[in-house]
């Protein structure tokens, strides 16, 4: 028995869920729905692991004139950016997702947890976007 | 660490090259000084507005801010276009 499964007995015998959500539990985490211990840990190894968020604009080889750009983020800048996005007051951050909904973003930053940017940075290992066949955007961490 | 030195780095396609560095440490002391300066103003405001969200967001914005500042260092950005490459790095 995982330590996992383990656990989740436990929290029924604590009276902490119920045996059926222990049983949507055990059969998540058998299908690999939840990450087991070792797993997290290792996803955290990464992501400390990872510095910067690197965006790169190429022109596609249809289009030699295009613009190079070359963006390189120190990661925690962008932590310490949604630290600091946490403190915008109410009426502030609704401006923000209303300009952010106008360019066709709809992210709401105070749903962002730090864990969730941890897992996006282990996840994100290269994703590219083509944009209307003139220019290539690469977005990854290193 | 805090950045010091802002490079920014023009090249252009006749090989004339521009490269300036700004001493931004400079900027970041003006701005300390004026953060202890305005440092008992804000104290006493976040202790009146403790009571609704206001003041315990305007307590912690200033480390905040600090260790916005301090992760600065090591950001670039180059834009390489048909006539000039500009490129600014924090280091």
């Amino acid at each position: 028995m995982s330590e996992e499964q383990h656990k989740i007995l436990e929290m029924v015998a604590d009276g902490k869920i119920s045996v059926e959500e222990a049983e949507n539990l055990l059969s998540a985490l058998a299908a690999g729905e939840i990450p087991s211990a070792p797993e997290q840990e290792k996803e955290l190894r990464t992501s400390a692991r990872l510095k910067y968020l690197r965006v790169l604009v190429e022109p596609a080889p249809n289009n030699p004139e295009g613009d190079k750009v070359n963006i390189r983020v120190p990661l925690n800048l962008i932590r310490a950016g949604l630290k600091l996005a946490a403190f915008i007051p109410k009426n502030v951050q609704g401006r923000v997702d209303e300009a952010l909904n106008e360019h066709g973003i709809n992210i709401d930053l105070n749903k962002i947890t730090p864990k969730d940017l941890e897992e996006l940075m282990v996840h994100l290992n290269d994703l590219t976007v083509d944009v209307e066949g003139k220019e290539k955007i690469r977005i990854f961490c290193e | 660490m805090l950045p010091l030195i802002l490079t920014i780095r023009i090249k252009r396609k006749d090989h004339r090259r521009l490269k300036l560095f700004i001493p931004v440490f400079l900027v970041w002391l003006i701005g300390f000084a004026l953060m202890i300066v305005l440092l008992p103003l804000v104290l006493i405001t976040a202790l009146f507005t403790w009571r609704t969200r206001t003041g315990k967001s305007l307590f912690m914005a200033g480390p905040m801010l600090v260790f916005l500042l301090f992760n600065l260092t090591g950001l670039r950005v180059e834009i390489q276009e048909k006539e000039k490459e500009i490129a600014f790095i924090m280091q």
